[in-house]
């Protein structure tokens, strides 16, 4: 009786797998798209979506709270859209790790929106602390006769973006980078920022590269 | 594409309700609002929130502002909706004008003070006077005193400045409870009381004068010394010359004095 029933849920699934149009959803906006398509295949009603909506914003006054240190019920529209941005970036990061749209849908749909911020925040934490540490040996293996943009790079662009960034309340900030000797242009999220620190570290120790360990950065 | 935190319509959800909710509250100080009046209040609150571009989730400042406001001895029945209308307005003005610097807590507080003790329950005058002060003050932290002492008629100590002090009179008739009301102040476990300077002003002012007078007997005895000293150059060097003798022993190897 009881694999009966689990071969009627393994086909059950197998049927919704089919019904998500992965064309519908778009990598980079994961929890808005995924749920239009569960919408579209009848996977996700209106009413469960308009309850999504409600508790997004009961997430988004939660961390308003954070942000404020409760101190204040208001702020400006700006930060709340800042904030809003930050609370989906964290739902994208958790619902993209699971790796999988069908198991991504029901999460969005059965878990509190709080929860999956919370779940993608400490995701999206454990890559900025990565990130600080590659940053500190990119900088200590720097290339000798860099170029400025290279430079530039290392000491002042990253620096900002690394001391700007919050997980927390900014996980969706962007570094904005150039450097097309490293064939590196374009705007990236923090976990492409760790990819791109761990590429300059690799270019850094590189056979072509002139390598260099240079002690009077350290304590900057 | 929907989107899933859409913000353009929170803040312009009506708190009525909660506003009228307080009447309960505010009954106890022979203070309530009608339903029309709760209504106004809330569009008034949802104005401010557009024009001031913030968002507010709840009924949040509105819901302090009466809470602090119905205990005022200068407000009646008569004037109680059109005073809350004003401050409801001029809370959020104030608070997107000082960057969010203050807290909810502080700046009603500061506020409520403001229109006890220096307008006297007159809204006219908190709106034309107090309100442009209040910006600067917090605006400019541990410097207003400094930098607008004359301006905003600071000079409370010597009782003689341009506008009268009435804080004493109206602080013995209320009670120092009356302004020190923590629980009104903070309904979390993060509150920092003085988030901006400047709070102990009226302590401050007697030290000051002290520290005034200190500088004053200090210059005079400088006066005196220079008048007496006929060179004071010489007359320093040779008191430096006398301290370093007495700072080494015997046996000192110094290479700037003999043995």
């Amino acid at each position: 009786m009881t694999d009966k029933i689990n071969e009627m849920n393994e086909n059950k699934s197998l049927a919704e797998i089919k019904k998500l149009d992965s064309a519908d959803i778009d990598r980079k906006n994961y929890s808005s798209s995924l749920a239009e398509a569960g919408l579209k295949a009848g996977l996700m009603t209106e009413a469960e979506f308009d309850k999504l909506k409600t508790r997004l914003l009961q997430t988004l006054a939660e961390v308003i709270g954070y942000y404020t240190k409760s101190e204040s019920s208001s702020v400006k529209a700006d930060t709340a859209a800042e904030l809003s941005e930050s609370i989906v970036y964290n739902i994208d990061t958790y619902l993209l790790s699971l790796a999988d749209d069908e198991k991504a849908l029901v999460a969005l749909r059965e878990k509190n929106p709080s929860d999956l911020y919370g779940q993608g925040y400490l995701i999206n934490k454990k890559i900025y602390d990565e990130a600080k540490i590659l940053y500190g040996k990119a900088r200590l293996s720097r290339l000798k006769n860099a170029s400025e943009n290279y430079n530039k790079t290392l000491d002042k662009y990253f620096r900002y973006y690394l001391t700007t960034y919050s997980p927390k309340f900014l996980a969706h900030m962007k570094i904005y980078l150039t450097l097309p000797e490293y064939s590196l242009s374009g705007a990236y999220h923090i976990d492409e920022a760790a990819d791109v620190l761990r590429r300059i570290c690799e270019i850094n120790r590189g056979p072509s590269a002139d390598y260099v360990i240079d002690n009077t950065h350290v304590g900057e | 594409m929907k989107e899933l935190i859409s913000l353009e319509n929170i803040s312009l959800m009506p708190v009525s309700k909660e506003i009228l909710e307080l009447n309960e509250y505010s009954g106890e100080y022979g203070l309530s609002l009608t339903a029309e009046e709760a209504r106004e209040l809330s569009e008034t609150r949802n104005r401010s929130l557009t024009e001031n571009d913030r968002i507010e989730m709840g009924a949040g400042a509105v819901v302090k502002l009466i809470k602090r406001f119905c205990t005022s001895k200068y407000i009646g029945k008569e004037d109680y909706s059109y005073i809350l209308n004003e401050l409801t307005y001029l809370f959020y003005y104030i608070k997107t004008e000082t960057d969010d610097k203050v807290s909810d807590g502080d700046l009603i507080e500061e506020m409520y003070e403001r229109f006890e003790l220096f307008c006297r329950g007159s809204i006219d005058t908190f709106e034309t006077r107090e309100v442009e002060r209040i910006i600067r003050k917090i605006n400019s932290g541990k410097n207003y005193y400094k930098w607008y002492k004359d301006r905003d008629e600071l000079d409370y100590n010597s009782k003689e400045g341009l506008r009268e002090a009435p804080g004493n009179v109206v602080r013995e008739e209320y009670g120092l409870e009356h302004f020190t009301n923590d629980e009104e102040l903070a309904d979390h476990d993060y509150y920092e009381k003085d988030t901006f300077e400047d709070y102990e002003m009226y302590e401050e002012d007697d030290d000051l004068a002290a520290e005034l007078d200190a500088f004053d007997e200090f210059l005079d005895s400088e006066a005196i010394s220079a008048r007496d000293n006929a060179d004071v150059n010489i007359a320093k060097e040779d008191a430096d010359d006398d301290d370093d003798d007495d700072e080494c022993g015997d046996d000192c190897d110094c290479h700037h004095h003999e043995h």
